[in-house]
């Protein structure tokens, strides 16, 4: 296989490839390596390159029998899932040198999955922002125009993903940070449920809200991926602790009779037509599999998204309380900015944000779920700022431009619920436009069910930027 | 909130905000107490944040 071939697989496909000896895990690494030199200076995604490292583990996978469904697969993650010894920087400068403590759970399980990490991704300092900024070691562009945004705090894994120089990686989402960089990169990707897979060796930002996740190129990979980093772990106390179901075998089967939910409120509210256009469109391609389109209510969102900013904003003031004290000059203007607000906010109103979680997942699933099995809408509704309009400083201008990037995703950070995102068409100038399926708790089955079906019949996933 | 009561609180913590901070922090958290007050007020004295957990595996398929 030509390393062009080669780069136009997803996981799956390349597992598949490698295992069958059509190709080899050091072509594959090649290629990326190659591609990486390519794009890293109009793209910016990486924050380092393991490459010496990376050649020698795809000699030794090509060498070795296969380890797991991803043998050989190279892949890179947002640079905040530590592996004991190595520096992870979660895009700071405090950080940038201090060995890391220990090994993320997730990464050893892609490890014992046979997958091959060759380097580490640029992301939100402290994954604290939606637009995928970065200070310190510049911005990451979107590969369909760099000019624009990619979405944050996972920006280096969605554009990596995109310009085809990584097969998939982890990400991570408090507020949105799996799912912007999805929708404005074109990626696939799965935030699972609140407490599905474990945060062991992933940095802390909002323990309440904080969830790991892959981006990948199909929503099989998301699947696949999700499922290997699924599942309880004694070294996260939060981890539910119930088995994880085999997402993958049930991607076949049929969505016939599954009910899709428009939401009636909120999503559409400040919509671009372009936006609202493609999600009809996608819905139609729903319809068409036997899905049904059913209207549904939604609750009041105002107050969830400002609960989950009371609760993501004090929990990361408490995280960062000592370094804004003793190195604040360390950190980018924006970020600090936001960190401070939380020092500021009362205890009684953090511990409200939390106590009334319960009941406004039980509000939402009443609504909703006792209607549809998904619900469906758009991950961002307004078109995909440029850099330059959110080159911001910390300022109350700046907390209205943010909230109007996350007014789609936050909500699902309070509930914690599963969301799969797939891209569902491109913009007149030429930008992705992404949808979300919402789950239930724990049944990020059905919603990957769904997105696989959706790009069984479309092939928006398939288009690559050309840079 | 009042911008001098947020620059008092974060203070309290060692550190100094910049001025443009404070206004927005001042600003931002009065606007998010006044959208979660009613919602906040309606919460019943056994709503705790342990509840969370038990709604979501109630909810679970």
């Amino acid at each position: 296989m030509s390393p062009d071939e080669i780069l136009a697989l997803s996981c799956t496909q390349l597992a598949a490839a490698i295992r069958e000896r059509r190709t080899s895990a050091l072509a594959a690494m090649e290629a990326v390596l190659e591609r990486a030199r390519q794009v890293q200076p109009k793209v910016n995604c990486f924050l380092r390159i393991d490459e010496s490292h990376a050649l020698e583990a795809a000699r030794r996978a090509d060498r070795e029998p296969a380890r797991g469904p991803l043998h050989g697969v190279p892949m890179a993650h947002k640079d905040m899932y530590y592996r004991a010894g190595v520096a992870s920087s979660c895009g700071s400068r405090i950080l940038r040198e201090r060995p890391a403590p220990t090994t993320a759970t997730a990464l050893e399980r892609l490890d014992a999955a046979g997958a091959i990490q060759f380097g580490v991704l640029n992301m939100t300092e402290f994954a604290l922002g939606p637009t995928g900024h970065n200070w310190h070691y510049g911005h990451c562009r979107n590969p369909w125009d760099p000019e624009r945004i990619t979405g944050g705090s996972s920006s280096g894994t969605g554009a990596s993903i995109a310009a085809r120089t990584n097969f998939a990686g982890l990400g991570s989402d408090t507020g949105g940070s799996i799912r912007l960089p999805a929708a404005m990169c074109g990626t696939s990707a799965i935030k699972p449920t609140y407490a599905r897979v474990s945060r062991a060796g992933a940095m802390p930002l909002s323990h309440s809200l904080d969830t790991v996740g892959p981006l990948t190129r199909t929503v099989e990979d998301a699947a696949l991926i999700g499922q290997l980093i699924a599942g309880p772990d004694p070294l996260d106390p939060t981890c539910d602790p119930r088995p994880v179901p085999n997402w993958v075998n049930q991607l076949e089967n049929p969505i016939k009779g599954l009910r899709l939910g428009r939401p009636r409120q909120h999503f559409y509210d400040e919509c671009e037509p372009e936006v609202a256009a493609a999600m009809e469109a996608s819905l139609e391609a729903f319809r068409r599999l036997g899905a049904s389109v059913v209207d549904v209510d939604v609750p009041d969102f105002a107050a969830y998204n400002a609960a989950a900013v009371l609760i993501s904003t004090a929990e990361a003031a408490a995280l960062h309380r000592e370094w804004l004290r003793t190195r604040g000059g360390d950190y980018s203007d924006q970020v600090r900015g936001r960190l401070v607000q939380g020092l500021a906010i009362p205890a009684t109103a953090y511990i409200d944000a939390l106590r009334m979680r319960g009941a406004a997942l039980a509000e939402f699933c009443a609504q909703v779920f006792s209607k549809v099995d998904l619900l469906h809408a758009p991950v961002l509704g307004i078109a995909t700022p440029a850099i330059a309009e959110t080159e911001l400083g910390w300022s109350e201008r700046t907390a209205a431009v943010l909230a109007r990037i996350t007014r789609l995703t936050r909500p699902g950070s309070y509930l914690g619920l599963p969301t799969v995102c797939a891209n569902a068409g491109f913009s007149r100038d030429g930008m992705p436009i992404g949808l979300q399926l919402v789950g239930r708790p724990f049944d990020e089955a059905t919603a990957l069910r769904a997105g696989h079906a959706f790009q069984r019949v479309t092939d928006w996933h398939l288009r690559a930027p050309r840079l | 909130m009042n911008p001098t009561l947020a620059k008092t609180l974060i203070e309290e913590h060692g550190v100094q905000p910049s001025p443009t901070h404070v206004e927005a922090a001042g600003n931002i958290l009065a606007s998010i107490f006044k959208t979660t007050a009613e919602p906040f007020a309606r919460l019943p004295l056994e709503a705790e944040p342990g509840l969370y957990l038990l709604e979501q595996r109630r909810q679970a398929p």
